[in-house]
Formats: C-alpha cells, sequence, structure tokens
C-alpha cells in the first residue's frame, strides 16, 4: 500500500499510493491555509506553513471537518524531536523557548516539550528512597517530546473539530488555532500528554516542529535535543495516560475506519 | 497596574499569625527596586524598625523574585531571600543587620508562573506549617507530620501530598531548631545560606509552589528571541570565564577561569558517558557543557591517577533558564555505606564537607567521602557553614585547646576526636547531627556563628585571621573572592560575605591583564580601573567606581534576578577577539527594557542600582545607629595589611598586602563616587536624586545623613 521516500532534508515520509490517496489527510498548502485563516488574526499559525508541499504535486481541498468525513488518513511526518537523557541538565530553556518564539510570552505549562513533569522525581513520582530518576534521584532527566504519531494520530482522530491538521513542509500534526473550540479532548487523548493548552487564548496547543528547524533544539545548551527523521515511537515508549473510553469518535470521521479496516 | 512585561503584579503576603493571606500591588510600590533584593530593602526599610531582631515574629523573611525571573532571558532562575541576618553581631539597636541568601534550581521560577513577584512572610504561626501556593490559591498547610525531618524527607511529603511538579523550599532540623547558622534548599539546587533559623522562628517548614499562569513579554517576540540569543552569543562559561582553563583552537589565550571542558574530559558517571569537549563560543549547543565543575571540585586522583571529580559526575546541574551549569551532580556509590544516597549534588564552598577538618585524609577516595557526606548531610540537616568560616572557627578553637579547657570532660570525651584528627567521612555524621540539634556545648558552638562563638570564649572574633589568613572580615563575616583595593572595598559594604561576582568574575575572566584592563578603563571612563592579581599600586577613583558598578550591578542581578555567579560575561566582555573581547554594556539594559517595556538605557538602569544600595546603605545604617559607618561598619579587617614572616612593603610586586593609608583613600574615592559624606553616611541630595526623599527625611530625624 506504501512506498518510502527520502525527502530533501534526510527525512523519510510514508506516500500512500492507489485508491487511497484521495482520502489521505494531507498537508495543507500555505495558500491554502491563509484563506482558511483569512486576511487577519492568523498568528503564530503562518509559522508552520512556509513552503510545504505535497508530494505526488496534487492540489488538495482545504478539509471541512463538517462534510470531508473521509479524510481521517494521515502522511507520516518527515521529523521529530527527541530527547536525550543522559545529556540533558534540566534547565528547560527548551520550554521557555518554544513559547516565547513562538507566542511571545512565557509560559512552559504549554510548551511542547516537557522537562518539568518528570524533573524532580522522574516518570515515578516520588520516592522517599531517592533511588528513582529525576533531581532527588539518579539525575536523570526523562524528557518528553512529541511523538507525532503515525495514523491514526489520537488528537487529531480524537477531536471533535478537526482542529488538528497535517501541515506545514514536514507534515508535523498542528492545532489549528481557528478551528479549535478549546475542549480539551485532544489533550485527554494523548496516551503521553503531550498537549498543553493555552488558558488565555483557550485553544490547544502541540508540537509543530516550528517548520522543521525546532527552537526547542537550536537553544538545548547541551544538545540533548536532536531533530531526526521521523520514526515510530509510539509502540515502544510507554504511555503516561490510558486513555479514556469515553472519547467519542468524533462525527467528522464516524463511519471512514470501516472503509479501510 | 500599568501594562509591564515581567512582573506579575502582585506580592503575596502572609501573616502566619493571623493566618491572613493577602496581595499587593508590585509596581506600584516596589518597581522602582526591580524586586528581589531590592524589594526586600523596601519591604525591611518600611517594616522592620529598629530593634527587631532576626528570630522575632515582627521580623521579615522575603523570598524575592523579580521581573525576569522565570523567563528564557539567560539565568534569569535565582531567588534570594532576605533577612535580618541571624550571625550578624547584634547592633546597639538591638538588630542583627539585614542580609540576603541566594537559591535557585526550579523554585523562583515556579513562584513567577504561580503569579506572585515575590513573598513577604511575617509573624509566627502557632504550630508548624507549610505554605501551599498553587497559582492563586494559597493555603497554610499542617505540617507537624513533616516537622523533625530533614529537607530532603520534607520535599518527598510535599511531593506525595499535592504533585510531583511541586517546586520545595524548606528548612531541615537545624532551621527548626533555632540554629543561628542554618540555611534553606531551594529545590535540591542552591542552599540558600543563613537563614533557615528565621523560618524555623516562624513554624514555617516549607513553601511548595506550582504554578501555569504566563508572564507577559512586552517586545515583539522575534526582538526577544534575537536579544536572548544575543546574550547567549556574546557570554562565556561559569563565573564570567572567557578562556579556556587548556589550549583550544579557538582561543589565542588559555588558562585561569572556569571554562574547563576539553578533549577526553567527561561526565563520566552518566550512562553513556558525555564528552565535554571542545566547545567553542558561539555553539549554543554546547554552552552547558563548557563548565566541568565536577572536576575542579573533586580534583585529587584516585590511585590510577583518575580524576576523581570526573568519574563521578552525573552531569551538571543549575537553576531555570540557565545555559551554563554550575552545580555538580555525582554519583558516589560509597557514600551508601555511611547510611546515605549515593546520588547528591551542590557546588563551590558547598562540596567542601571537611573544611572543619585540620588534614585531610591521604586515601583520595576517603577524601571525597568525607567531603560528600558532608555535603549531603548538611543539606539534609539544613546546617549552614558561613562559606567555609565556620571550618576555620572549629580548627581554632580545637587547635587551641578552647573546646578541651571549657567543655565537660564528659562532653569532650564523647567527641570522637580521633576520627576528627585522621580526617574520616564517620566523624561528619557526629558532627553535623550535633550542629543540627544543638548537641551539648560542642553543637551549640557550631551553630552561634564566628562573632558569637568567639564572643562567648573572651576571644577576638579577628583573631582567627592571624592563624589563617584571609578568612573572618569584619561583623563575623567571610571574605568572598576579594582583590585588591577594589575588592577589598566591596567586602567592607555588605553585611554578609559579599557574594559579588561581578567583580571576581571580571576579574578573573582569564584574559591577559592589559586586556582586562583596558575594557575596565572604558567601562569607568577612568584609568588604572583595577589591579593585577598580587601587584598592587596606590589606589586610583577608577577602582572605586570598579567597585561601585560590581556593588550596583550585583544588586540589580539580585533584584530582576538574573544570576549574579556569571557576573557581566556577556555584558563588560566576551570570548570574541573579533571584538576585541568587548562586551555590549547595555545588553542587561536591553533585555530589561524589551521584557518589561520600561525602556532604559545602560544608565538609567545602573540608577536603579544606586537606589537600591543606598536604600541598604540606609537600612544598615539606621539598624547600627552610628554616624560613623566608616569606622564602624566599613571595616578591613588587619590581615590585609601583614605580610606574615615575610614584611615586604606594601605595593611590593608579588604579594597582595595593602596600606593602611591607601585604604583610607581607597574609601574616599568610594565615598565620593556614591556621594555620600566621609563618615559613609548617604547625604539628603544622593537620596532625593534617587526619588528617597522619604528616607533621607527619616535619617535626619535621627542625625544619619551625611
Amino acid at each position: 500500500m506504501s512506498e518510502q521516500k527520502v525527502d530533501g532534508g534526510g527525512g523519510t515520509t510514508n506516500v500512500i499510493s492507489g485508491w487511497i490517496t484521495s482520502k489521505v489527510r494531507r498537508p495543507t498548502t500555505r495558500r491554502e491555509f491563509l484563506k482558511v485563516a483569512g486576511a487577519g488574526g492568523f498568528g503564530a499559525a503562518s509559522l508552520y506553513l512556509l513552503g510545504c508541499a505535497v508530494e505526488d504535486g496534487t492540489t488538495n481541498a482545504t478539509l471541512n471537518p463538517k462534510t470531508d468525513k473521509n479524510y481521517v488518513l494521515s502522511v507520516d511526518a518527515k521529523g521529530m524531536v527527541i530527547h536525550h537523557a543522559q545529556r540533558c541538565v534540566g534547565c528547560r530553556r527548551c520550554e521557555l523557548v518554544c513559547v516565547e518564539y513562538n507566542e511571545g510570552k512565557t509560559n512552559p505549562n504549554m510548551a511542547r516539550v516537557n522537562i518539568r513533569r518528570n524533573y524532580n522525581y522522574g516518570p515515578e513520582g516520588p520516592s522517599f528512597s531517592y533511588r528513582g530518576q529525576g533531581r532527588w534521584g539518579n539525575h536523570r532527566m526523562i524528557g518528553e517530546t512529541c511523538r507525532q504519531c503515525p495514523h491514526p494520530v489520537p488528537c487529531l482522530t480524537a477531536c471533535p473539530y478537526g482542529a488538528i491538521e497535517v501541515s506545514g513542509p514536514v507534515n508535523a500534526r498542528v492545532v489549528n488555532q481557528d478551528l479549535c473550540q478549546g475542549c480539551r479532548t485532544c489533550q485527554r487523548a494523548c496516551p503521553w500528554g503531550m498537549t498543553t493548552f493555552d488558558e488565555e487564548t483557550l485553544t490547544a496547543q502541540k508540537c509543530h516542529l516550528c517548520d522543521g528547524e525546532p527552537e526547542c533544539v537550536r537553544t538545548c545548551p547541551t544538545g540533548a535535543l536532536a531533530y531526526v527523521p521521523w520514526e515510530d515511537r509510539t509502540k515502544d515508549i510507554p504511555a503516561r495516560y490510558s486513555i479514556p473510553a469515553g472519547i467519542p469518535q468524533p462525527d467528522w470521521i464516524k463511519g471512514s475506519c470501516a472503509e479501510c479496516h | 497596574m500599568a501594562d509591564y512585561g515581567g512582573w506579575q503584579g502582585k506580592v503575596l503576603r502572609v501573616d502566619l499569625s493571623t493566618g491572613k493571606i493577602s496581595s499587593e500591588d508590585t509596581v506600584a510600590k516596589y518597581k522602582d527596586f526591580l524586586g528581589g533584593e531590592g524589594l526586600a530593602w523596601k519591604v525591611m526599610w518600611d517594616e522592620v524598625p529598629p530593634g527587631t531582631k532576626a528570630f522575632d515574629p515582627e521580623n521579615r523573611i522575603i523570598f524575592g523574585v523579580g521581573p525576569a525571573t522565570g523567563t528564557g532571558w539567560p539565568t534569569a532562575g535565582r531567588l534570594s531571600v532576605t533577612s535580618l541576618w541571624p550571625i550578624s553581631p547584634e547592633q546597639s539597636t538591638g538588630s542583627e543587620l539585614p542580609a540576603t541568601g541566594h537559591g535557585g534550581g526550579n523554585f523562583a521560577a515556579e513562584l513567577k508562573y504561580a503569579g506572585w513577584d515575590s513573598i513577604i512572610i511575617q509573624g509566627k504561626s502557632a504550630d508548624p506549617v507549610w505554605l501551599y501556593i498553587n497559582d492563586s490559591q494559597v493555603e497554610l498547610r499542617d505540617a507537624r507530620h513533616i516537622w523533625g525531618n530533614g529537607i530532603f524527607r520534607a520535599n518527598a511529603a510535599i511531593s506525595a501530598e499535592v504533585g510531583p511538579e511541586v517546586m520545595v523550599t524548606a528548612i531541615g532540623q537545624a532551621g527548626e531548631n533555632l540554629v543561628r547558622q542554618s540555611n534553606m534548599m531551594a529545590a535540591r539546587s542552591h542552599g540558600v545560606g543563613g537563614l533557615g533559623g528565621v523560618m524555623g522562628s516562624k513554624n514555617l517548614k516549607a513553601i511548595g509552589v506550582k504554578g501555569t499562569k504566563s508572564i507577559k513579554i512586552a517586545a515583539d517576540k522575534g526582538d526577544w528571541k534575537a536579544l536572548c540569543e544575543r546574550w547567549m552569543y556574546l557570554c562565556g562559561a561559569n563565573s564570567g570565564s572567557v578562556v579556556p582553563s587548556t589550549p583550544q583552537p579557538w582561543s589565542d589565550y588559555y588558562g585561569g577561569g572556569r571554562w574547563w571542558a576539553r578533549k577526553g574530559l567527561f561526565w563520566g558517571a552518566a550512562y553513556p558517558a558525555v564528552e565535554t569537549g571542545i566547545c567553542p563560543p558561539g555553539d549554543v549547543n554546547r554552552m552547558g557543557l563548557r563548565t566541568m565543575k565536577g572536576s575542579s571540585d573533586f580534583s585529587r586522583r584516585d590511585p590510577s591517577g583518575r580524576i576523581i571529580g570526573e568519574l563521578i559526575t552525573t552531569r551538571m546541574g543549575g537553576c531555570t533558564s540557565c545555559p551554563l551549569r554550575c552545580h555538580v551532580l555525582y554519583d558516589n556509590p560509597r557514600l551508601s555505606q555511611y547510611g546515605y544516597g549515593r546520588y547528591h549534588s551542590n557546588t563551590c564552598s558547598g562540596n567542601q564537607g571537611t573544611q572543619h577538618f585540620p588534614k585531610q585524609s591521604s586515601d583520595t577516595w576517603l577524601e571525597t567521602d568525607a567531603k560528600q557526606l558532608g555535603s549531603v548531610i548538611a543539606d539534609d540537616y539544613g546546617t549552614w557553614q558561613n562559606y567555609g568560616q565556620l571550618g576555620k572557627d572549629v580548627q581554632y578553637l580545637y587547635s587551641h585547646h578552647v573546646w578541651e579547657e571549657h567543655l565537660t570532660a564528659d562532653e569532650w570525651d564523647s567527641i570522637p576526636w580521633d576520627l576528627y584528627d585522621a580526617g574520616d567521612p564517620k566523624f561528619n555524621l557526629f558532627y553535623y547531627k550535633a550542629h543540627a540539634y544543638r548537641e551539648g556545648e560542642f553543637g551549640e558552638d557550631l551553630g552561634l556563628g564566628t562573632w558569637r562563638l568567639f564572643e562567648k570564649y573572651g576571644l577576638d572574633p579577628h583573631a582567627v585571621d592571624y592563624e589563617k589568613k584571609k578568612t573572618n572580615w569584619k561583623l563575623g563575616h567571610k571574605y568572598h573572592h576579594s582583590g585588591a583595593q577594589e575588592g577589598a572595598l566591596i567586602n567592607m559594604l555588605m553585611n554578609r560575605d559579599p557574594q559579588n561576582h561581578v567583580h571576581n568574575s571580571y576579574w578573573g575572566n582569564g584574559l591577559p591583564f592589559e586586556i582586562s584592563v583596558a575594557i575596565m578603563d572604558e567601562i569607568t571612563g577612568l584609568p588604572g580601573s583595577m589591579r593585577e592579581r598580587n601587584n598592587n599600586v596606590p589606589v586610583t577613583r577608577g577602582q572605586a567606581r570598579y567597585a561601585l558598578l560590581s556593588h550596583i550591578m550585583c544588586m540589580i542581578h539580585n533584584s530582576v534576578t538574573q544570576c549574579d555567579y556569571n557576573g557581566m560575561s556577556g555584558a563588560w566582555v566576551t570570548p570574541w577577539k573579533d571584538r576585541n573581547y568587548r562586551g555590549e554594556p547595555d545588553i542587561e539594559a536591553r533585555l530589561y527594557s524589551a521584557l518589561t517595556g520600561d525602556t532604559v538605557d545602560r544608565e538609567g538602569y545602573e540608577e536603579i542600582g544606586l537606589r537600591m544600595a543606598n536604600l541598604f546603605r540606609a537600612l544598615t545604617t539606621r539598624y547600627m545607629d552610628t554616624p560613623n559607618m566608616r569606622d564602624d561598619h566599613d571595616q578591613c579587617p588587619d590581615y590585609v595589611f601583614e605580610d606574615y614572616g615575610q614584611d615586604r612593603a606594601p605595593f611590593t610586586p608579588g604579594h597582595d598586602r595593602l596600606d593602611r593609608d591607601d585604604i583610607e583613600d581607597a574609601r574616599d574615592f568610594l565615598y565620593e563616587e556614591f556621594g555620600w559624606s566621609s563618615s559613609g553616611l548617604a547625604t539628603r541630595a544622593t537620596l532625593e536624586g534617587l526619588g528617597l526623599g522619604d528616607v533621607a527625611d527619616i535619617m535626619a530625624t535621627q542625625n544619619l545623613l551625611g
């Protein structure tokens, strides 16, 4: 069903061929995205879209979540950010620049790379024995980054409003700020808790890979973060949360799964 | 409030006596003092009258952060905790003098994320409590189940109670037991020296903070990014070093400083090991490797010739937003045999848990164990060593048989002096516990502070100076990195070891002296602004201005807050040869302006520092109630005028002996630069010029105006 293609940046991507091509949720082009966003109020989203292209050169109509219910498959991302636990010093500059250089304010709680929650005691949580990970344990910093999940992308397929799109030159999974209604379903749907929320704009945030030049990677003072060709890490990194069974399948994809499965 | 960036707009006030929790407007009341230490001087001036003692409920303890704290402004993760300083000698007014302890980790930043620009704590709780801050939800919680435990367990208990992301500052048993010489630990990072007992006196075990709020940045995000990256481009390694300590291809110079990274030097206990390697300026992704402090703080070699510090370092730690790491995080499995965990961390003096020993063990692993065991126990009990002064005091009293004469025979015999003489790590199990629990006369003595300790035995606190040079400076505090006359002036001005790295980091930047002095002359606008190490010549006005700039910039760093450990690296000096090693002197003012929207140039920024320094001067003068600060406060210990055993004249090349008349000239220059009288008092004109007319009015009524 698919073939591997190496992109110009050294990354790989799955280009799905055949009849299913028309149903694949593709990167939008810059022009189309601008049309959706309108003349004003576009904000940071434009950063994601510079130079974006679709592999086979076809033009895709912008998704309409109310009518395009079959567009549920997502092409793989071209790159991803990974974290090297042995190099991380816990300075959290990655969290700071993620928000400051993208949104223009400071708030590590909405950063799309997460050092803070494992900083003290590691993923295991507080311990009186001081033998776990983190600053109170063996000093190992377990940083977490978005896996840029392959299909089915949990946050994308859970969003009732189709607000999470495959976008930009590196096929990042991006929250379209104009479509996001702030329902937080994507936060509940991410097994690793990597979707964050801006309490001021009341919209969800997630890693958009900064168009393939992630600010967190650029700023890391020990090279503990790296931008690498995408690979599927969703199977080997334990989920942080179990996904509530109560998340309903959104209307816009209802029935579409059955077309392939 | 005006719509500034940086500040969150509210300062939290907690009255432990009444349980009342309130807030006040940061900008309206404290903007002129930025935050942190400056804000605290204002609180102390307004609210803590002379006569108040450190452990009185009426004393305040201020956990200060500023507009920069918690933002991506590099190194802006610092915490300034200010109060009356328990080991300061009691003045004629009955008060100890005020001073600030410094901490970091992630606590200070988290306080900002919770929406607070500082915490003012007053009163005394009836029962032990801890303060829980979860954004705007602030409450006093029962701490009776934590009381009596060390700092590590207090952190774990609070984290278990409210979640692992909480950042905690806590005291240990030493603070609870009102040990004067005790500390607190901020988020498993730097110990905030000196003030553990003040928290204990208020029955406040800990503060735990969780925050989710944003901090506004006034500037356009692109401009802010460019400015932060500019600072990263210009700065050097930890403590202001701009040349590597070993020859490297990118640098014309080497030697000195703390740019220790080199090929073949590893974080040896990382898994897998991480090579520090060549870290040229401009390579942002290697900045955090530049300073490998593990091999410096634990520099002894094992029997096979390997540097122990290199073998055990897991990584370098530090504070939020800082790319220049100063904390040694290490893994020494041998500590387990003493009943403590193998993982620990500290930096500099905090890593030297054997300063009280008359000699170090010849077994280098045992010596390392002793240092680290001392450090880990001190950090858990929350004892403080007064920047190494306590170790000197202990050595003096032991070697002069003072304790042997004064302690009861039973107590004397109960102390394992054989372990002490051998530098055995196991002595530390006894020593720090005695200190924290005030066990016996010996344990009581360890917590008194130099001044009270020597006074108790009828000794001159300066006597120790003649035995071990460069220790006690004045008023029971140690010297801290002084050099030449300007260093002496800085040590005179403060009420504790001055913790001034603006001066020292520039002095030790590693460049040849002729380059450093040329740059400093440009900074001060005066010739001869600094002196070569161990090569003094008669003092110049330029040196006094260098001291003044160091003093006020240090206060700005402690208030805005930005790490002062790094000095003015990037601002005054840079590793870049193509800039002739010149930094950008206004870069901190530009960062402040961009963040807050309160646009100031370098001069305007320095004026804020002058305002704080003058308020601090007035505050100290008022607590001392003396019209003669020159003689009563700005003292210089005798040892700087001595040349033990050789008697070379002052200004003889090759040593650092100072001259008494010359230091008087230095004082004159400094007072003139500040606009103070010859007796060291702030004048009305100076105070009014800085917007401190109300301070001048009060000082006038007490005849304390110059």
